[in-house]
């Protein structure tokens, strides 16, 4: 490799880190989809398959309908007896990340 | 796009940073061993999550026990609405299902330099990582007259299941017409800090039923607890709890509820506040990480397990992660649900390191669901984050709020007792 060529390499490099850290700059690093939904796991099922009938499983849940279910309890629009309180721990990127590991899952 | 000096420093920081892990990122052969001490909530958790984390990785959990009874609901069986059975969890999924190899035996000692473990009957075991969930034991000898026989025989503490349980059980049957059950309470930190509470309240749902002029007393070191305030609301509309007829008596720190001695033979509590004569006395001593920790070497001062929060890492010895009640975890109280979220961080971080990838943002959640009557429960919940190597707990959140519909705490009651295996089997399954 030519000198010009791994300089272009180390550039395209810090370009593409600075994009990533300027987003990050105004954002905070969030979790991944999968981490975040494994908080979800332990009432919910392993991989949001649920075993009992009063918890709904959320694998192959439709990507809007959770983030809009996350919402709703979130801002106590819609009742409920944990969901309100637990949604209130995550915001709207996390919320979306959780959607869409849940709606991946067949 | 204009580019200040220090955006381009701190952009050329960040490529730097991450040069070497790329290098790292070269598969190495052999996806690595793993092996997991302690097979409770923690460590089945882990080798579970490791798993579908890690395929190919090799995972061994160490435990000495078959089967492991859940501490969660065992309070449930003490009062006889479920059997030991109904709290008792196999392996054999975890082998199965998920390829783990399970050895039942207990571990002694490690090499950490040749990254050994001791085995107490089967010799030594290599490991790349190595993940310790040891749970707590307890501390005797502290208050005179209380030590090791007293706990197995006259004032057991059932704060771990199985015979503890059923000797609580066998105690509370035999409490004569109009007698007294005692708890001492705990000082923090320790193993689930609403259980002593929920146990004082199920204690006195199971006399209203069959002993209805016994009594429950709680002595305390501390003056408050968590959930406080939904318990004592909830205490005053089932138990007549603040008023002259009131099944529970708490008598906290403030109030002389420390406890100075103990006379096991005449089945007396001496605290500061007096001498109490009780029928059947349940003595929660205070607690440490579990004995295997000690032995590790991997305790601060205090007797727990300093780690680093993002990842579990010993702070003490690297390539060992400590996860569930032996952890130093800030503001995650010593539960199950917390040591299953922790088990989970771990083992991502566990598959991330052994890849060559840098561990990403940790999520770690905590509920405690309490049920202060069979058709009554209370809960809280919390989401947790790192910052600055502290675990904070977020703002919103909370206790269950105290609402005048009755159906509030009858379907937390319901969701919980339901809850129990759905979670098991998450940990288990
Ligand atoms: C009455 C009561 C009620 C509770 N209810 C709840 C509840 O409703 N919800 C909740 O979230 N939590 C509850 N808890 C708390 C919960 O039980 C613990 O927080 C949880 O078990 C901690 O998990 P752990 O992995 O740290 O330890 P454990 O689950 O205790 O597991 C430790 C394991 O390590 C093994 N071990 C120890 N030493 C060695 C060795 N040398 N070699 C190999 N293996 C070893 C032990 O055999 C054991 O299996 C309750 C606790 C009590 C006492
Ligand atoms: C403590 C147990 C618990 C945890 C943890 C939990 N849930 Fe729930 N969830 C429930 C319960 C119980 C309900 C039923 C509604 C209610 O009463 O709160 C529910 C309902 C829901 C629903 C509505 C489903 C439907 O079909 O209407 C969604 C969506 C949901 N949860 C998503 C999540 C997500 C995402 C997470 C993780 C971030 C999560 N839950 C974590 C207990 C839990």
């Amino acid at each position: 490799m030519s000198l010009s060529q791994r300089l272009a390499r180390l550039f395209a490099l810090i370009t593409a880190t600075f994009a990533a850290s300027a987003i990050a700059g105004k954002e905070p690093a969030i979790a991944t989809g999968k981490m975040l939904g494994d908080t979800c796991a332990s009432c919910h099922g392993t991989r949001g398959k649920s075993f009992d009938e009063y918890m709904p499983s959320l694998a192959g849940i439709d990507r809007q309908q959770l983030v809009r279910a996350m919402r709703d309890y979130r801002a106590d629009r819609r009742a409920s007896v944990v969901m309100n309180r637990i949604a209130k721990g995550y915001d709207d990127r996390e919320i979306e990340a959780i959607a869409d590991y849940f709606s991946r899952i067949r | 796009m204009p580019i200040s000096r220090r955006e381009l420093l701190k952009a050329l920081a960040a490529a730097g940073a991450l040069l070497p892990t790329a290098t790292l990122a070269k598969p190495r052969g052999r996806a690595g061993h793993v092996v997991i001490i302690g097979g409770g909530i923690g460590g089945a958790t882990a080798a579970k999550y490791l798993r579908l984390a890690a395929p190919a990785v090799r995972i061994t959990l160490i435990e000495p026990g078959n089967r492991f009874l859940t501490c969660l609901r065992s309070n449930d069986v003490m009062v006889g609405h479920m059997k030991l059975d109904d709290i008792t969890f196999t392996y054999d999924a975890l082998r199965s299902r998920y390829g783990i190899e399970v050895i039942h035996d207990r571990c002694i000692g490690f090499d950490p330099k040749r990254k050994t473990v001791q085995l107490d009957r089967g010799g030594k075991l290599g490991y790349d990582k190595l993940i310790v969930s040891p749970g707590i034991d307890m501390i005797h000898g502290d208050v005179e007259g209380y030590n090791r026989e007293v706990a197995e025989s006259v004032m057991p503490h059932g704060w771990k299941a199985g015979a503890q349980t059923l000797l609580l059980k066998k105690q509370l049957e035999a409490v004569p017409a109009g007698g007294t059950w005692l708890m001492v309470a705990p000082p923090l930190p320790y193993r689930c800090p609403p259980g002593p509470y929920e146990r004082a309240s199920l204690v006195a749902e199971w006399f209203q039923r069959h002993n209805p002029t016994a009594k429950v007393v709680i002595l305390d070191p501390k003056d408050a607890f968590t959930k406080d305030v939904p318990f004592r609301k909830a205490w005053e509309r089932l138990y007549g709890y603040n008023t002259p007829n009131s099944m529970i008596e708490w008598i906290p720190a403030a109030q002389g509820g420390k406890v100075l001695r103990v006379d096991a033979a005449a089945g007396i509590v001496h605290a500061q506040a007096g001498a109490f004569r009780a029928d059947a006395i349940n003595y929660i001593p205070p607690q440490r990480a579990g004995t295997l920790a000690f032995r590790l070497g991997l305790t601060n001062r205090d007797g727990w397990c300093p780690v680093n929060r993002r990842t579990f890492e010993s702070e003490v010895v690297r390539d060992v992660h400590v996860i569930g009640d032996a952890s130093v975890a800030d503001a995650m109280p010593k539960s199950g649900y917390s040591a299953n979220s922790q088990a989970k961080v771990a083992a991502q971080a566990v598959a991330d390191m052994l890849a060559g990838r840098t561990p990403g943002e940790p999520a770690m959640i905590n509920v405690c669901y309490s049920l202060v009557s069979q058709d009554y429960g209370i809960s809280i919940a919390d989401i947790f984050k790192v910052v600055d190597n502290r675990i904070i707990k977020l703002p919103a959140s909370g206790v269950s709020p105290i609402t005048d519909s009755p159906a509030q705490p009858l379907l937390e009651a319901i969701y919980q007792r339901n809850w129990h295996r759905t979670f098991a089997n998450d940990c288990f399954a």
